[in-house]
């Protein structure tokens, strides 16, 4: 197979629909060929990013119940379920003195067992928490009612190695966050800080950005009056590290303002 | 959550629970995918056919996830692009047995017309409007900045509605070139499009 024949057959690789030695020749061209099987991977990662990007619109509701009534009861794929070997029997191995053995050994399990659940609820408890908090930023960045305010820095040309920042925010969310990318630290004594802007008049305070190694920074901030409908703007200063938030002093870095 | 790369990882990972549980035949579990992907497949099929053929095909395209999820092998890609890949492919199966537009003819069907017009606030041109159907500033940009060939070739096979056969006809080229050009414009946005998105 070649690499034109590979890039021909790429979406259904990606569809799982290659079979046999079609699939076998695929497979061996893209372990050889690192052009390929970076095509390959830019393909799917830049559609998929095209894709997810797309402005929801709404369809009939009774489409959703259109579809959960007809899968009802539909058999799916075929399911490859792999045969494991029977264990052996245990007292094969232990003869005919397993029952002696097996009682401290069962004791143990029980007090094990025991001290594992206690354990796991703790565990399933932290889970939960930090689910519940997730769910909350995954239904404000994936949900089509939300807002996706996109920070850029003012009068300076599209440039994708540039830093640049979004805050994301719905009227009956919980939460505003703001996420930023690509940023330097700030210099020596100083810190980026998050503002907004209600009705084009007051500035609020957001919160202080603080970039991780990476140059990536994540603000999640409480929006209990659910008022983000008000907000006009919303930008990013260096201000004095220390300094009381109460009003921005220095230039604005990234900015958003609505049209 | 220390990180964007943090967040993207977890939503991908509530995904990937979310395509697990479906295999394993839980039809909640489609319902919450159908949740998150419904409104971006049917903005998407808005693009080719009529409302009431986007409604219908939006469920076609839910029940094929049923069947064809065991198909899907996040070793090879996420679920967006496989997703994606297969509403493409349902709509390509489906437009011959239905009512096929040509992409020039599009915004004469009344249906689309409204829809198109809701979405971008204007009528103007075709790919302009294409442009406006993702949600996301930057993306828009780093679309804007690919070569107009490489551009048209993105917009009109992948959210247009057309196969790459049916551009290379329609501009009277080799079918090899609207591929080259196809791979050159998605390498190229690959490189404009910021790591967040």
């Amino acid at each position: 197979m070649n690499c034109d024949e590979v890039a021909d057959l790429e979406e259904n690789y990606l569809l799982g629909d290659l079979k046999g030695e079609e699939m076998k020749d695929f497979e061996r061209h893209l372990k050889a060929c690192i052009n390929c099987a970076k095509r390959l991977s830019g393909y799917e990662e830049v559609l998929g990013t095209l894709f997810g990007s797309l402005k929801p619109v709404a369809p009939s509701p009774h489409v959703r119940k259109a579809v959960l009534d007809q899968v009802d009861g539909m058999p799916q794929g075929p399911v490859i379920t792999l045969e494991r070997p029977a264990p052996k029997p245990i007292w094969n191995r232990f003869g005919q003195n397993f029952g002696r053995i097996l009682s401290p050994v069962a004791a143990v399990l029980v007090i094990g067992l025991t001290v594992a659940t206690v354990f796991l609820s703790f565990q399933l408890q932290q889970v939960k928490t930090q689910q519940a908090d997730m769910q909350q930023v995954l239904d404000l960045t994936s949900s089509p009612g939300s807002w996706i305010w996109s920070l850029t820095q003012p009068d300076v040309p599209f440039d994708s190695t540039a830093p640049r920042a979004r805050m994301y925010a719905r009227p009956d969310s919980n939460i505003y966050l703001l996420t930023a990318t690509q940023l330097q630290p700030p210099p020596d004594g100083q810190v980026y800080r998050a503002w907004y802007t209600m009705n084009s008049t007051t500035v609020d305070y957001l919160g202080d950005v603080k970039p991780d190694p990476n140059g990536n920074a994540v603000l999640q901030v409480a929006n209990p009056d659910h008022r983000a409908a008000e907000i006009t703007g919303c930008f990013i200063t260096r201000e004095k590290a220390g300094s009381p938030p109460d009003q921005p002093t220095g230039p604005k870095f990234l900015a958003w303002k609505k049209n | 959550m220390d990180s964007i790369s943090a967040i993207n990882a977890q939503e991908q990972q509530v995904i990937e629970q979310l395509v697990k549980r479906v295999r394993q035949g839980d039809t909640q579990a489609l319902g919450a995918l159908y949740d998150r992907y419904a409104g971006r497949v049917y903005a998407f099929l808005l693009r080719a056919v009529q409302r009431e053929l986007a409604e219908e095909l939006l469920q076609d395209v839910f029940v094929a996830l049923w069947q064809k999820v065991y198909l899907y092998d996040p070793q090879r890609g996420s679920f967006n692009a496989w997703f994606f890949t297969l509403v493409r492919h349902r709509l390509y199966d489906a437009l011959p047995k239905y009512q096929k537009h040509q992409s020039e003819d599009l915004l004469s069907v009344p249906g689309v017309v409204e829809s198109v017009a809701e979405m971008t606030g204007d009528q103007s041109d075709l790919e302009d409007q294409v442009i406006r159907l993702f949600r996301d500033e930057e993306l828009r940009r780093a679309v804007n900045h690919l070569p107009p060939d490489q551009r048209q070739t993105i917009l009109m096979t992948y959210f247009g509605g057309l196969s790459h056969k049916e551009l290379a006809e329609k501009l009277n080229l080799p079918v090899s070139t609207i591929k080259g050009r196809a791979r050159l414009g998605l390498q190229r946005l690959r490189q404009l499009l910021p790591e967040q998105s």
